[in-house]
């Protein structure tokens, strides 16, 4: 039966939204129930009534009905607590997969009387609204007239896109009896860019853009440009301590002048892992690499091809590219 | 380590609000449960304070079970039960004591508000005076406080915002509260039956006495019953409230006779004068007996007359009750019947010796009834026999020792002894009990009779006259039957005398406080504290809903109920909030309004010369008007504030679209 009642509450609370940007809470969005606290009350309610007609007391009465009516009121001002309240997308920062995305939202009070304890929760969950505790972090309050920020942490699972989906917020002020939440169906989502691992090294192609045979010379340039294989002779001086330490294999860091190299990092040196997401994977960590060694890099997928550059502006169209890679 | 568990929760601020609520609402119960309750309740408060602040450490879950077994133990062997009403009020106190101790998460914490909000209704069951209720309101208003303060995780809300809020709630639900205590359908009667205490610690008369006793009663300044006379006051010293009549007696004590509780249709009865008629509303004291001015005619529809011309009431009078009456002060009630003849003439074998010689003398010397009676009455009058309320013990033969040895006491000794010398002379003759005169409210025209106003005579029977009144307290203490009791008291019983004198301003200031106070208590009680079906019937009667039962007047709580629910929906849901009370802003706002009207509406995050920028280029024509009024607008707003508003004011009402 709680099972039941369960899917219906959910299934009310997902009644056919289109999401938007900017939602305004109305009383067709706001539902109101008790709380567990509140059927305790009721049951308090009903044992006082019972000695009051017993006892014949009328003030005995006049308090089970103050407090009834009390009850009543409150479920007025619960309901107030999220009446009119004015919510907009912010900004969402691209995460990789398996990291946690935090969607920014506006609360717009201005021109409203200030709201309290605010719960805010990634999805419906009847069991909050029950006992009305949850994570302070996501408990908030908004004074009036003020607009404020609020951030909803929500961990991807998977590369593409992250949608913030439909968020709920509740509301047990001002006394715990009742509880009111209203979905919220918003516009935005994040980017998840595919996990950053792989075990394959860097591609040696570097293809010279203007001088060829500078590649090889070692420490000539002052710009820090790739990694290679540690070979006998090699100066400590030039070993990556920090990867060695992290149980990679030993690698020497290689200088060279600004400029001096094109990388290509192409879909075919990383298909023969069999596995589309791996293979992403594997990419996005030579990306990463490439752009923290100021390398010029391109990227050659089956789709596309970006030409080699390098920047922010290019890591993330990379990234971009394959976070989208085979998704609608 | 359970000292940080229980530090987590709650807050000192909901610590600190709980302390205060369960201390007050506790409080009142002092007197009303047995020693140790409250003291040991202090001490579990104080306990799990001294927890929180770190001083103590906390108990351990077996020692709270052994301590919620030794107060369990304790109430059984203070009260001998675990149930009744006293027993209740006890477990309900010590078990809010335990969950304060053991409180550790918010349901805890609501549970213990709940339990305090129940303890509320716990002291209406001693006291529904005026005082008692606005107490426990200002009670109710601080539990509520505390329960939005649990409601506040951030705890953003300031004391004073919390206890307005508080109170906003309570005033909205006013309304609400009056509509469902008017029109609830009440029940006639209890739903089962109650425990044996529920209404214990009242006190009254009884229907029987007992001499030597101290008479606690006579002092006492509570309120037996109002009498509202529905023509003018008959003089005090005729007003005889008829109470218990007492015919049996074993020497000391003296009780009513048979056929006590039943119903008698035909009285022989006879009256003499005009009749009085009046509404008295009784205080609830737990027995049977209406009190009657000397002799009712006709018993009030709830009741009926017995035998003696008494008054009862059809049950336990356990609610105040308001009844109608006639009565004939001079009248002729002849009814004696063979039993009664026999009672009325008995006297414990053996006993009151002197007496019996002391009236045979007078039967012998005397023959006529009346003579003998006032020979009786001359006795008192003349020997020196005193009135007072501390009269010395009387311990072998009350009535011997009183007319011959002590001879000091008050009225039960004059009409007891009477009485028996009335029978040893071969008078029939009973004790009639009740109260004499009473206070008149000059105010509210009523009057107001008190424990203290308790009284006992006597009533022979003669046969050409009936039963006729004699009280022999007046042979004695005249006084006492003239001016009411103030008088035959000493003087240090009433404290304002010693200091002031009678006729200053003060005394007469206080006296008609005290008369107006009394007034509001009488409303108070007739109309709110008695509020029942009758009343509810009478009400909607008054309202042109006649003949309304339970199903229509649900019908009509329903109704009202949805209504006054959709005018607070509408007051608490559509109201804008007004913060706003700078007056350029004000005057912007009408502009905006304005221009929403015609479908030009600002955005939330444009601002004025942004907004005024898009109008107008949307409207080229209006664009000198509106820059005019943002110019104006944002000069007095952000500059010179007095200036120029006057023509922002006049600049937006000549604005048209």
């Amino acid at each position: 039966m709680k099972t039941q009642a369960t899917r219906w509450l959910s299934f009310i609370s997902r009644r056919s939204v289109t999401p938007t940007e900017t939602i305004v809470l109305n009383r067709h969005q706001i539902f109101i129930l008790p709380t567990r606290v509140g059927f305790l009350f009721a049951l308090m309610l009903v044992v006082m009534l019972v000695s009051s007609m017993n006892y014949n007391n009328n003030m005995g009465y006049m308090l089970t009905f103050l407090l009834s009516s009390i009850a009543i009121v409150s479920t007025l001002h619960t309901q107030r607590n999220l009446l009119g309240l004015r919510v907009t997308v912010g900004r969402v920062k691209p995460v990789f997969a398996e990291e946690t995305a935090q969607f920014e939202l506006w609360l717009d009070n201005r021109g409203q009387d200030a709201r309290y304890n605010l719960i805010w929760q990634s999805r419906f969950s009847q069991r909050m609204g029950l006992n009305c505790q949850t994570n302070p972090e996501l408990t908030i309050d908004i004074p009036a007239e003020q607009q404020i920020n609020l951030v909803i942490p929500i961990l991807s699972t998977m590369r593409g896109r992250l949608s913030l989906g439909t968020i709920t917020v509740y509301s047990c002020f001002p006394i715990g009896l009742f509880y009111a939440w209203a979905p919220i169906h918003l516009d935005i989502s994040a980017i998840v860019y595919p996990k950053p691992v792989g075990r394959k090294q860097l591609p040696r192609n570097k293809t010279p853009q203007s001088r060829e045979g500078e590649y090889s010379c070692e420490g000539s340039g002052e710009d820090f440009i790739g990694y290679r294989d540690y070979q006998l002779g090699d100066s400590p001086r030039h070993i990556d301590w920090k990867a060695v330490a992290r149980g990679q294999d030993w690698l020497i860091k290689q200088f060279g002048g600004i400029n001096a190299t094109l990388l290509w990092l192409k879909w075919d040196e990383v298909s023969l892992l069999n596995d589309v997401e791996a293979s992403l994977s594997q990419l996005c960590l030579w990306v990463l690499i490439a752009d923290s060694q100021k390398i010029q890099y391109g990227l050659k997928m089956p789709h596309c091809t970006i030409e080699p550059n390098n920047g922010q502006q290019h890591r993330e169209h990379c990234l971009q590219t394959l976070a989208s890679y085979t998704l609608p | 380590m359970k000292t940080v568990n229980l530090a987590l929760f709650p807050r000192l601020a909901t610590l600190k609000w709980l302390l205060v609520i369960l201390i007050l609402v506790v409080l009142p119960h002092l007197f009303h449960l047995a020693w140790w309750i409250i003291p040991s309740f202090f001490i579990m408060l104080l306990w799990r304070y001294l927890i929180f602040q770190q001083y103590w450490s906390s108990l351990s879950p077996h020692s709270q079970f052994g301590l919620a077994l030794l107060v369990l133990l304790g109430i059984f062997l203070s009260y001998g039960t675990w149930f009744g009403r006293d027993a209740g009020i006890a477990f309900l106190v010590v078990l809010c004591g335990l969950k304060w101790l053991e409180m550790n998460n918010s349901r805890d914490a609501f549970l213990l508000v709940f339990l305090s909000y129940f303890l509320i209704i716990t002291h209406f069951l001693y006291s529904q005076a005026i005082i008692t209720v606005i107490y426990l309101g200002v009670v109710t208003w601080l539990i509520t406080a505390t329960l939005i303060s649990l409601s506040d995780n951030n705890d953003k809300l300031p004391t004073v915002r919390r206890l307005r809020l508080s109170a906003i709630l309570l005033v909205q639900a006013l309304p609400l509260m009056v509509v469902l205590f008017l029109l609830f359908p009440r029940l006639a009667g209890t739903l089962w039956s109650l425990p044996k205490d529920a209404y214990s610690g009242i006190t009254g008369l009884s229907d029987s006495i007992s001499l030597g006793q101290v008479s606690k009663l006579s002092l006492s300044h509570e309120v037996v019953f109002r009498v509202k006379f529905h023509g003018k006051i008959p003089p005090l010293r005729s007003l005889y409230w008829r109470g218990p009549v007492l015919w049996w007696t074993n020497g000391r004590d003296w009780q009513s006779g048979i056929q006590y509780y039943k119903k008698m249709n035909n009285l022989d009865f006879h009256p003499l004068s005009e009749p009085v008629n009046y509404t008295v509303t009784l205080e609830p004291h737990n027995q049977r007996w209406l009190f009657a001015l000397d002799l009712p005619a006709q018993a009030p529809p709830d009741g009926y007359l017995n035998i003696d011309y008494q008054v009862l009431a059809n049950s336990l009078v356990h609610q105040r009750l308001i009844y109608s009456l006639s009565s004939y002060i001079r009248y002729r009630a002849n009814i004696l019947t063979h039993q009664q003849h026999r009672l009325g003439l008995s006297l414990p074998p053996g006993k009151h010796p002197r007496a019996r010689i002391l009236a045979q003398q007078w039967l012998q010397q005397y023959r006529q009834p009346q003579a003998i009676i006032q020979r009786a009455l001359q006795y008192f009058n003349q020997e020196s026999f005193v009135y007072t309320y501390t009269p010395p013990l009387l311990i072998a033969d009350p009535i011997d020792e009183f007319l011959f040895e002590t001879r000091q006491g008050f009225c039960e000794h004059y009409a007891a002894a009477f009485t028996v010398l009335m029978r040893a002379a071969g008078i029939p003759a009973r004790i009639v009990t009740g109260y004499l005169g009473g206070t008149v409210n000059p105010i509210g025209n009523y009057l107001i009779v008190r424990q203290r106003d308790a009284h006992a005579w006597s009533e022979i029977w003669l046969p050409d006259q009936g039963w006729i009144r004699v009280d022999p307290t007046a042979a004695i203490a005249p006084e006492r039957i003239e001016a009411g009791i103030d008088i035959a008291l000493p003087d240090q019983e009433n404290l304002l005398s010693g200091f002031l004198t009678d006729n200053s301003i003060v005394i007469q200031v206080l006296q008609n406080l005290r008369y107006r106070w009394d007034i509001i208590n009488n409303a108070w009680n007739q109309w709110i504290v008695s509020y029942n079906s009758f009343r509810q019937q009478q009400l909607l009667g008054q309202l042109g809903l006649e003949d309304f039962d339970w199903r229509h007047i649900t019908i009509l709580l329903a109704l009202t109920m949805i209504l006054l629910w959709i005018g607070l929906a509408a007051w608490i849901l559509l109201r804008q909030p007004a913060i706003v009370n700078d007056p350029a802003q004000q005057i912007y706002q009408r502009f905006c309004r304005k221009l929403a009207r015609r479908g030009v509406h600002r955005l939330p995050s444009e601002g004025p010369l942004t907004f005024a920028n898009r109008v107008s280029t949307m409207h080229p024509d209006l664009a000198q008007a509106i820059n005019q009024i943002i110019a104006l607008y944002l000069q007095t707003r952000y500059r010179s504030q007095s200036q120029t508003l006057a023509q922002l004011r006049l600049a937006v009402r000549k604005f048209n679209f």
